[in-house]
């Protein structure tokens, strides 16, 4: 029996297969048939998360952008800034519950500057 | 060349660090994948390091946690607290530290978890420093050899198996032998002597009931205020179990550093071991012999290392550790015994059969040993018991013969009568420890055979009166004996007068 490879492996190589020019829909199919044949269907969500965190390894970085207000064009460019990424794509969502500020959630990463967590912090702290 | 200061840049570096972690805001992130047993099994957090600690956001607020297991996948981690907060999904951040202790004077008096939060209802504990719970021991050109006594007021220790401030005693036994009761005794010791040294005591899933009571008996005894009890309960996570000793040392190493002396009392590390496996095996590590990890032995090595005895040069202080460590039914050959008997420097052994004998403290001369306390006995002390081991030896080989009592020859019937003697002398009730010219003095009088004629059972009456009687009548020589220094000729001609005309009164 082959040994068990790690996420972080199949990751790589399916993130190195797209970048390098493989059509991007044999690649995924191609590792859905191997969790399916493996049993490891389980772990997909965590797949997705590895497949993230090797692409903004090599440049290509998703990320979420929570606001209390669709975002601005000014506040996208900081945004762009900050990730420092040469492919960024950004999924927003806007929610009311953040009050204000912005939080953006990158592969492994996190820029919490809401107006919802200095609250929180305030209120764990008893101030 | 240009000069350039080593130490302004070092700080420079590490200013330009704290600017730029304040600067960004960026944290890294990973999730909780599986949680249960304590542990927490978290996936991202690739920059995590061993025993860092990491936070974890739940509902009910912040569960803090450290990461012992470190794996291509993911990352297995204890928790400090309870995890019935925590759920699959939780976001954790890195905290950006390793784990960390308040030390300082301000703990003196307090009773603390292995965090350093108060559990005595006091305030808040606000010391100025922090202490890294996992440090690595002083290296060989730090230390001295052991050379200054740790006297435990303890009269069958202090004669045959001194111990030196900077040793590491074990103290090992089955349960209900007196083992704890041998390291109060010392505790209370440092108060009655005013040696100055800081009493540091770690309870490992002790119970609570016996920690009050062991807080009430120091506060009445004078010593809380030289000592920090870290306090853990069999109620507590394993992970708090596991980290009180290390949080405990790193209390007593900031007097260690800071030219003091401290004494630590790991109470007991049979516990802790246990408390190791059971995080290990929750934490997949492949268990070996009696179900523990291949690192048992390290687990307690490293902890026992970091006590010493500094040069001159690092301020002369010095970290004392007694040890417990509790035996099934006398088997000292077991896994965990026989690791820690080979770490430390010595072992004092108590036996069963002795204590319910009426001997006590229940010590076997037999199978106890100080390694490395000779150079530090007291002079005084040392002067009398050079043939208190011996004689006890001998004694227990022929004791199965005392009944026979007439049948015997002479010697064989006084060297049964001087171990009876012996015997009776040693046993010392608790809380009641003797200072140097009490034990001298005691010992000298059977040495010298002044107490010869007194009936073995009336042995402690007739110390008793000695004692009261040269502190009466030789106040200003039994000070002077109390110094330590190696009595005068004429001193202990003294002692064995008084103890002749003392054992008159004591023969039938």
């Amino acid at each position: 029996m082959p040994a068990r490879l790690s996420r972080r492996k199949l990751a790589g190589y399916a993130v190195a297969k797209i970048l390098s020019g493989s059509p991007k829909k044999a690649v995924i199919q191609e590792l859905a048939a191997y969790l399916v044949d493996t049993g490891r269907t389980r772990e997909t969500e965590l797949v997705v998360r590895d497949l993230e965190e090797a692409l903004a390894a090599r440049g290509v970085v998703i990320a979420n952008v929570v606001t209390a207000h669709p975002l601005t064009a000014s506040a996208k460019a900081e945004v762009e800034k900050l990730a420092g990424a040469k492919d960024l794509q950004l999924r927003e969502t806007v929610d009311p519950e953040v009050l204000g500020g912005i939080r953006i959630e990158l592969p492994g990463q996190r820029f919490d500057g809401t107006i919802r967590r200095k609250l929180n912090a305030l209120k764990a702290n008893k101030v | 060349m240009a000069d350039i200061a080593v130490t302004e840049l070092s700080k420079e570096l590490r200013d330009a660090i704290a600017g730029l972690e304040t600067s960004s805001g960026l944290e890294t992130t990973g999730i909780v994948t599986r949680v249960g047993d304590g542990v927490a099994w978290i996936h991202g957090l690739r920059a995590a390091g061993y025993s860092e600690v990491l936070q974890i956001e739940t509902e009910k607020g912040v569960v803090e946690a450290f990461a012992l297991n470190l794996m291509e996948d993911e990352i297995g981690a204890v928790l400090l607290g309870s995890d019935e907060a925590v759920a699959a999904g939780n976001t954790v951040r890195l905290k950006g530290t390793i784990l960390e202790v308040p030390v300082g004077p301000e703990l003196l008096g307090r009773v603390v978890n292995p965090l350093g939060q108060p559990l005595d209802g006091g305030p808040a504990i606000k010391a100025k420093l922090t202490g890294a719970v996992e440090r690595e021991a002083i290296g060989v050109l730090g230390r001295k050899h052991v050379h200054e006594p740790m006297m435990t007021g303890i009269m069958a220790i202090d004669a045959m198996f001194p111990i030196g401030r900077g040793q590491r005693e074990l103290i090992i036994g089955d349960r209900q032998t007196g083992k704890t009761a041998i390291a109060i005794d010392t505790m209370i010791n440092q108060a009655r002597q005013k040696t100055g040294v800081v009493n540091v005591y770690v309870a490992i899933g002790q119970k609570l009931s016996k920690i009050a009571r062991l807080v009430d008996r120091l506060k009445q005894e004078g010593v809380m205020e030289q000592t920090i009890i870290v306090a853990t309960g069999p109620s507590d996570p394993a992970s708090l179990l596991y980290l009180a000793p290390y949080a405990g040392t790193a209390m007593g190493e900031y007097f260690r550093d800071n030219k003091q002396h401290a004494l630590m009392i790991y109470d007991d590390l049979t516990k802790h071991a246990v408390a190791y496996r059971q995080m290990s095996l929750l934490l997949r590590r492949p268990p070996g012999r009696e179900a523990f990890p291949g690192d048992v032995f390290y687990l307690h090595s490293r902890l026992l290392e970091r006590s010493a005895k500094l040069t001159d040069e690092l301020g002369a202080g010095s970290l004392t550790a007694l040890p417990i460590i509790e035996t099934q039914a006398g088997d000292i050959s077991a896994y965990i015994p026989t690791n820690v008997i080979s770490i430390t420097d010595g072992q004092i052994f108590m036996e069963t059969d002795l204590f319910y004998q009426g001997i006590r403290p229940a010590i076997s001369a037999g199978l106890s040993v100080s390694r490395v306390g000779g150079d530090a006995q007291t002079k005084a002390v040392k002067s009398v018991s050079s043939h208190l081991k011996l004689g006890l030896s001998q004694f227990r080989e022929l004791a199965s013969f005392a009944q026979f009592g007439s049948d015997l020859d002479a010697e064989t019937k006084a060297q049964i009568d001087r171990g009876q003697r012996l015997t009776e002398l040693l046993k010392q009730p608790q809380y009641q420890p003797m200072s140097v010219w009490e034990q001298v003095s005691s010992i000298h009088a059977v040495d010298s055979n002044a107490f010869d004629a007194v009936a073995v059972r009336r042995i402690k009456e007739a110390q008793e009166a000695l004692l009261t009687r040269l502190w009466t009548d030789h106040k200003d020589d039994m000070k002077a004996l109390n110094k330590g220094d190696k009595p005068t000729e004429q001193l202990l001609k003294l002692i064995e007068k008084t103890a002749k005309s003392v054992a008159k009164g004591f023969e039938e």
